[in-house]
């Protein structure tokens, strides 16, 4: 049976996103003291650091795994939108006002720069938008069907 | 199991690659430093700095930062190594490196 070029789509963009946060989470826990270092000098978060370290590889962990089961993707393809669009509101923020901190990125996204962060943000935002708006229409119809 | 396929190879990949990725700065052009606050005041308005680096994690806790448990760093652009173990700016470093002063310390992280 020929799957249809849509459904590759989404499930690429699925494949993409649970290697980009199991990887990023990984990396994140393995160097954990020195990423929580670096969050408690992160202006708006820095009281919370503690927390935030775990919080937010554990959740990239879970997100991976609602991407990871076909029923529920739509729910992951969603969770990635808000988690990506949080990270590039935030990528923003630091650009403007805390550029000269390093970035608390897991494995070798630690070596872009900001701008390059930015738009890499971006361009996952965006593959998860329309991941989720293509998944969701899917589903619709098979629920019409 | 066709609908997990792209799943099971996308986790293999990311497990694999962050085995085989340190998530650490590149060394020769970017470095943080973690260190007490209390040393805050001794390293500005310095011309350069050295540090040694001792090639380990931090500590779980170092001693207070501005009175309380924080750890502290700094982010120097364009290292180089002087072969002994020292990690000195070069010559071209930006303008953050003329902030700070001469620094050893025997918990310092790259």
């Amino acid at each position: 049976m020929r799957v249809p070029a849509r459904t590759t789509f989404i499930n690429s963009v699925a494949a993409a996103f649970i290697f980009l946060f199991i990887y990023t989470a990984l990396s994140k826990l393995m160097a954990f003291t020195s990423f929580k270092a670096t969050l408690q000098q992160w202006p708006l978060i820095k009281n919370y650091a503690s927390v935030i370290a775990w919080i937010l590889p554990v959740t990239e962990l879970l997100i991976s795994l609602l991407l990871f089961i076909p029923f529920s993707r739509l729910a992951g393809l969603y969770s990635s939108l808000a988690v990506m669009i949080m990270f590039t509101l935030y990528i923003g923020y630091m650009l403007v006002f805390s550029s000269n901190l390093p970035c608390s990125c897991g494995g070798v996204l630690k070596q872009l720069t900001w701008k390059q962060h930015l738009l890499f943000n971006i361009f996952f935002t965006l593959l998860a938008a329309i991941a989720a708006g293509l998944e969701k229409q899917r589903k619709k119809r098979i629920d019409v069907v | 199991m066709r609908k997990y396929l792209l799943g099971i190879v996308a986790v293999a990949l990311a497990i694999g690659f962050s085995a085989f990725t340190k998530p650490i700065t590149k060394k020769d052009k970017f470095a943080t430093y973690y260190f007490a606050a209390s040393n805050i005041q001794t390293l500005a308005n310095c011309a350069s700095v050295t540090v040694t680096f001792p090639n380990s994690e931090p500590p779980q806790s170092i001693s207070s930062c501005g009175g309380s448990t924080n750890i502290c760093w700094l982010a120097f652009p364009n290292f180089v190594i002087d072969g002994n173990g020292k990690y000195r700016p070069s010559s071209n470093g930006t303008s953050e490196l003329t902030n700070y002063c001469s620094y050893t310390a025997s918990n310092l992280k790259n």
